[in-house]
């Protein structure tokens, strides 16, 4: 058989045709995803917005806290024997708001007597 | 956006996408899973590929690469890609022995040799398909033809 005749019969033959709703499949898939991927876009925006406004609440808080905070500073003078010479001086600092109450104290005492 | 292009890309070439993935598969329904498959792998894949279109291409060679050798190992898959226009006897023969000659060919040859023969692409369309030089193809499908010319001759 020539090359040519070979050619002609072998074209005579075709390629099966994809199925009739093969592009049909292929739309949905593709629609499909774009919505995967547009819900995907939100649940980043909403993590987002949640991460900031954490962030907003924990500002806020802290700085409601830290303005109605009072800040304490007290100061005894031989408080415990006030008939004896100052023996002693002792100081309270620190602070109190609702939920906080932190005060330390430090005293100082004379040692010269 | 990417899947806006791939939509693109996918109505203009569907042809060719259909026609290099059977020319390797030579069964419709396993062509028909690789394409849908490498448009999910495309549309997942991480950063921006710099061509898409060849991207596209490449996927689904490779997918169909893989799940012809996936698939042979499970069972014999039955070879539907070519129908013929008139059904008499001898063509149903001549294709017959032609589905076995070539089997005999390299793979790349007889990927050229079905979209050309059967898929009625053009030179110029394969080149850019299976991303080979023109003259690469015209050589393989010439030496393609040769062979299977002889093989049908010694019979």
């Amino acid at each position: 058989m020539k090359t040519e005749k070979l050619e002609a019969k072998l074209e005579s033959f075709e390629l099966v045709s994809p199925s009739p709703d093969f592009a049909k499949k292929i739309a949905q898939l593709l629609s499909m995803k774009k919505q995967q991927q547009r819900l995907i876009s939100w649940n980043w925006g909403l993590a987002f917005f949640l991460v900031v406004s954490m962030g907003f609440n924990y500002w806020q808080l802290e700085s409601t806290l830290f303005k109605n905070a009072i800040l304490q500073k007290k100061v005894h003078v031989n408080q415990e024997e006030p008939t004896k010479d100052d023996r002693y001086i002792s100081v309270e600092y620190g602070v109190s708001a609702s939920g906080i109450n932190q005060l330390n104290s430090i005293q100082v005492w004379r040692t010269d007597q | 956006m990417r899947l806006k292009k791939l939509g693109k890309i996918f109505e203009k070439y569907q042809k060719g996408l259909f026609a290099l993935a059977i020319s390797i598969t030579k069964n419709r329904a396993l062509a028909e899973d690789v394409i849908h498959d490498a448009l999910i792998a495309v549309a997942d894949v991480k950063g921006e590929p710099a061509n898409l279109k060849n991207y596209f291409f490449q996927t689904v060679k490779n997918k169909a690469i893989h799940s012809t050798k996936y698939n042979q190992k499970l069972s014999q898959l039955e070879e539907d890609y070519v129908v013929t226009c008139a059904p008499l006897a001898e063509n149903q023969l001549l294709f017959s022995r032609i589905k076995v000659v070539i089997k005999l060919l390299p793979s790349q040859q007889q990927q050229v040799l079905i979209m050309k023969l059967f898929g009625g692409l053009k030179f110029k369309e394969i080149a850019e398909i299976i991303d080979r030089p023109i003259n690469t193809v015209t050589s393989q499908y010439r030496r393609g033809l040769q062979f299977l010319q002889e093989r049908l001759n010694e019979n």
